[in-house]
């Protein structure tokens, strides 16, 4: 038997086989009957025409774009120029400068929607930038991340509550410092353990978080809290306070991608990337494995506090949904989307992510269920096809393969 | 005061099903499947097709409903186990920790949404017809009251436990199955199918989560998309409890973790009760990593 | 003189299996011992007990005459023992520079926020990690691949850039797990004119080895192992005509020569 014929056969009976399990979620509606309390199926073909016509032209877009990495990854030029050269830009401070006093400039020129849509790339820029510490530097994975996002935001508005006038400056700093506390109580007891576990505690206190703001009276319950006007993110002299929200977020943006991309290149970063490497052997070069764990955790954490800070800056109002698993599956898909560890790609990620759903959503309502679908296929597809990220270049492909 | 541990005890039973699924595929792998809950959530919906089938087809009341619907639920979740594990799982069994633990999450979110975008986003109701019953009926031995339904999940628990124990101690599988978790490129060498005895452990895994689903949908009388993320974080602190990877482990991490549950349910405020297992897990992590059963495994050098 | 490592009755069991067994040796800063014995006596996991990896269940181990038995990795780095790992563990995703000033880790001063605004302090010492790691580079002979991915390197070079970045955490003990192991006769004799270089620079070297005609021509001291515990221990002349080694080791072990 050929290699072609077998790989026909294997790949026919995969999709029999996906088209037999799923063909009773797809192809059937079940129908209960309230009188007699019983149930009866019936075959109702439009239920899957629905679904693949969204799926199908979903999945074909994002098969193409896959495909078009690929081929840029093959003909394009051997390093990887987009990266390289949003690298050198990280550098050089003056340029960065300019940078940002040209994107505050262009604030006064931008729609209120144009404003708000740029305030919210930038806070998930924030979080991506956060969760890379962990997941692209240091190899661990968590799952719960928009707990420590809500822990930002709800440390901010119960401060503010209680300290009328407290300034959103002073929000970002006090953010920063719970949710890195808060990360650095939950990583204790996983980190000295293997990977995985994190993920899943992480995931665990992202329910338990939710559940703690629902039950306790201060922090407003099911409603959240809505923080004072003294508070929030406010204009400034001509500054509307929409154009003061966004020209914070793009300095708090850059503020951090200086910082984190710096400390990916000092001693500390080194010591991520080794553990992520080889733990072992990292341990074996006099590195302390865990407790960079638990830094790079309760850094990531903190800079997830930061952007929640932020958020209820700029919107006013904390809820608990800001600790969703959905928040957390989003800010993961623009991570591993974008190329994990690197810091180009992960920006370019999470404002891709953000964007397209949102802009779609005007056009195409029904975007708004299938977001969450879409994100986990990007998760797989990803691990399977290029888990180095679109942006990243072909040599780092066996960034996650195992060492032996 | 029986009653709650009645209670528990039904619940845990639930929860060490699950748990059986989690500890299989870690013994086997060294992985957590992400995905577990969610082919647990399989499995509930799966009953209900097979029940509205049987409905369909005019052959509901006879005195074999209920088995069938519990086997082709069992039968569905086996199969999206295999998917789970073909697609999430096989490529990347040599890779960084990271990366099978990424696709897992993801087939995770893909399965919920899959099936909340294809079913409904509601709820589905169980046929009241076959639970009905089976809850009204009470059986009291002195102080005791158990429900039918709560006899038919120890029942099912117990002989699904059994069958799983013979089938890994005495069988010829069963010794393959203890070979490829020792050690997988030996057993390989000795001219074991390693792939497929771990796709069959996916399959077992499913396959008994399925159960507990068609039970807890019929505890609960509905089923909804986004049950199995819950149930599979519970199950999971289940397993770390009884030591992952550790069978006997599995069972007993599921019954504590269900009678505490109740327990402090019912001592403290409902509302925790989610916390609780989450509060279980944490301290587990601190004071014995390695669960009550399990043996520490140092890094191979 | 102290001895740069000196271990006691050293005992470690996995289960009810024995893996080592009453194990006493020493090591003197500038001389190579030798471990030989045939497959599974027990070498690795006595370098494994040595480096901390493994938590010996009997015995002492002491490094320049304070006690490190039982400590973790990072501290036993830290204290000056460094060890190369049997199946290479380099870290493949970075470069060769990167792997070598990993190693530097301990040695350089932390900078709590001076990494943030680049002071001048932080970018000495930065400089200076880089200098001592170039000079290891050049030392094993890899200063040309600098800058290339680790896990590009032909396998040999592998070998010496472990080497290198063993070196760069300053050990006076350095423990080498079959560093000729799948090297070709030329790549072998390279190998060990570094390990006699290395053991000039007067680091104490414990060194385990198949390729009988090495262990015999650069040891000061060879220790054998057979089933965990010691049979011999002397100098090359007297292991090499000591009968229980004959029989045990040399008799018997063709295979293991290739």
């Amino acid at each position: 038997m050929t290699g072609r014929s077998r790989l026909v056969r294997r790949w026919s009976a995969g999709l029999a086989g996906i088209f037999l399990l799923t063909a009773p979620f797809l192809w059937t509606k079940v129908h209960g009957d309230l009188a007699t309390g019983n149930v009866r199926l019936s075959f109702v073909p439009s239920n899957a025409l629905g679904f693949l016509s969204v799926v199908v032209p979903g999945f074909a877009i994002g098969a193409s774009l896959v495909w078009m990495a690929g081929l840029w990854g093959r003909l394009g030029p051997r390093r990887p120029l987009v990266a390289t050269a949003a690298n050198r830009l990280l550098e050089r401070p003056w340029a960065l400068l300019a940078l940002g006093a040209a994107l505050s400039c262009s604030g006064t020129l931008m729609s209120a929607k144009a404003l708000s849509l740029g305030s919210f790339v930038c806070l998930y820029m924030m979080l991506a930038l956060g969760l890379n510490v962990t997941i692209g530097f240091t190899g661990l994975l968590v799952l719960g991340y928009a707990a420590f996002y809500a822990t930002g935001a709800y440390a901010f508005a119960l401060v503010a509550k209680f300290l009328p006038g407290f300034p959103a400056w002073a929000a970002f700093p006090l953010g920063f410092c719970t949710a890195a506390a808060t990360g650095f109580l939950v990583g204790l007891p996983c980190l000295r353990l293997r990977g995985d576990y994190l993920a899943i505690v992480t995931l665990g206190f992202a329910e338990a978080f939710r559940e703690l703001v629902r039950n306790l009276p201060a922090a407003g319950g099911d409603m959240g809290l809505i923080l004072p006007d003294t508070s929030r993110i406010r204009g400034l002299g001509p500054l509307s306070a929409a154009q003061a929200a966004w020209i914070c977020g793009v300095w708090l943006v850059l503020l951090l991608s200086v910082s984190v991309h710096r400390l990916r290149h000092s001693r500390t970063g080194r010591a991520w990337i080794a553990i992520r490497e080889d733990e072992t052997a990292a341990a074996m070069m006099g590195i302390p494995v865990v407790r960079l764990k638990l830094l790079a955790f309760s850094i990531s954490a903190g800079v997830g506090g930061l952007a929640g800070a932020y958020f209820a800056g700029f919107t006013g109002f904390v809820d608990p949904s800001t600790s969703t698993f959905d928040q957390s599956v989003l800010v993961l898909s623009m991570v591993i989307l974008g190329g994990m560890g690197s810091l180009p790609g992960v920006l370019a990620g999470a404002a891709l992510l953000y964007l397209v759903p949102t802009l779609l959503r005007d056009q195409i309502p029904q975007i708004a269920d299938y977001r969450l679908f879409f994100f986990g296929s990007i998760l797989v597809a990803m691990m399977l096809l290029r888990p180095q990220g679109l942006l990243g270049s072909p040599r780092h492909k066996l960034e996650l393969e195992g060492s032996g | 005061m029986l009653e709650i541990l009645v209670n528990g005890l039904a619940r845990g039973a639930i929860y060490a099903l699950i748990a059986l699924g989690y500890t299989m595929v870690y013994g086997i792998l060294g992985m957590i499947n992400f995905a577990h809950g969610e082919i647990f959530m399989i499995g509930m919906f799966g009953s209900i097709f097979a029940l509205g089938a049987l409905g369909s087809a005019g052959l509901v009341g006879a005195g074999l409903t209920l088995p069938i619907a519990i086997v082709a639920a069992m039968a569905l979740s086996a199969g999206f186990g295999i998917l789970n594990e073909r697609l999430a799982y096989r490529k990347l069994r040599g890779a960084h920790l990271l990366a099978p633990l990424t696709s897992a999450i993801g087939m995770s979110i893909v399965l919920q949404n899959f099936v909340m975008l294809s079913v409904t986003k509601g709820k589905l109701d169980f046929p009241r017809e076959i639970s009905a019953p089976l809850a009204q009926t009470k059986w009291s031995v002195g102080p005791l009251h158990v429900t039918a339904l709560q006899t038919l999940i120890f029942a099912l628990t117990l002989a699904l436990m059994g069958g799983l124990f013979w089938l890994i101690q005495k069988t010829r599988v069963g010794v393959a199955l203890r070979a490829v978790a020792q050690d997988r490129t030996m057993a390989s060498l000795c001219g074991m199918r390693v792939d497929g005895l771990i796709t069959l452990t996916f399959a077992l895994g499913s396959a008994l989560a399925a159960a507990a689903g068609t039970m807890v949908a019929m505890y609960q009388g509905v089923v909804r998309f986004d049950a199995g993320y819950e149930m599979g974080l519970k199950a999971f602190a289940a397993a770390v409890l009884g030591g992952i990877g550790n069978i006997p482990g599995a069972v007993l991490g599921g019954l504590l973790i269900g009678l505490v549950e109740d327990v402090t349910s019912y001592t403290i405020r409902s509302e925790w009760r989610e916390s609780t297992s989450f509060a279980i897990l944490i301290l587990v992590l601190w004071l014995r990593p390695h669960g009550l059963l399990g043996e520490r495994v140092a890094d191979k050098v | 003189m102290t001895p740069a490592l000196s271990v006691r009755d050293l005992g470690k069991s996995f289960g009810g299996l024995v893996a080592v067994q009453g194990i006493s040796m020493e090591s003197h800063p500038g001389q190579i011992l030798s471990i030989i014995g045939p497959n599974g006596a027990g070498k690795t996991t006595l370098f494994n007990c040595l480096s901390g990896i493994y938590r010996p269940d009997r015995g002492s181990v002491s490094l320049d005459g304070t006690d490190i038995t039982g400590l973790a990795p990072h501290l036993v780095a830290r204290r000056g023992l460094s060890r190369s790992f049997q199946n290479i563990r380099l870290f493949p995703e970075m470069s060769v520079l990167q792997n070598v000033m990993v190693g530097r880790f301990s040695r350089t001063p932390a900078f709590p926020l001076g990494f943030l605004l680049r002071t001048p302090a932080w970018r000495r010492s930065e400089k200076e990690a880089e200098r001592v790691s170039l000079d290891l580079l050049e030392f094993v002979g890899l200063a040309d691949r600098a800058d290339s991915w680790a896990r590009e390197l032909p396998y040999g070079l592998q070998r010496r850039l472990e080497v290198a970045r063993a070196l760069a955490t300053e050990p006076a003990v350095l423990l080498l797990d079959e560093p000729g192991a799948g090297m070709n006769p030329s790549e072998i004799a390279t190998m060990m004119r570094l390990v006699g270089s290395i053991r000039d620079r007067g680091i104490a070297l414990v060194v385990i080895e198949h390729h009988m005609r090495l262990v015999m021509e650069i040891s000061d001291r060879i220790l054998v192992l057979d089933h965990g515990e010691p049979i011999a221990e002397g100098i090359p002349s007297e292991v090499r005509s000591d009968p229980r080694v004959i029989e045990a080791y040399l008799g018997r072990s063709e295979e293991d020569h290739v």
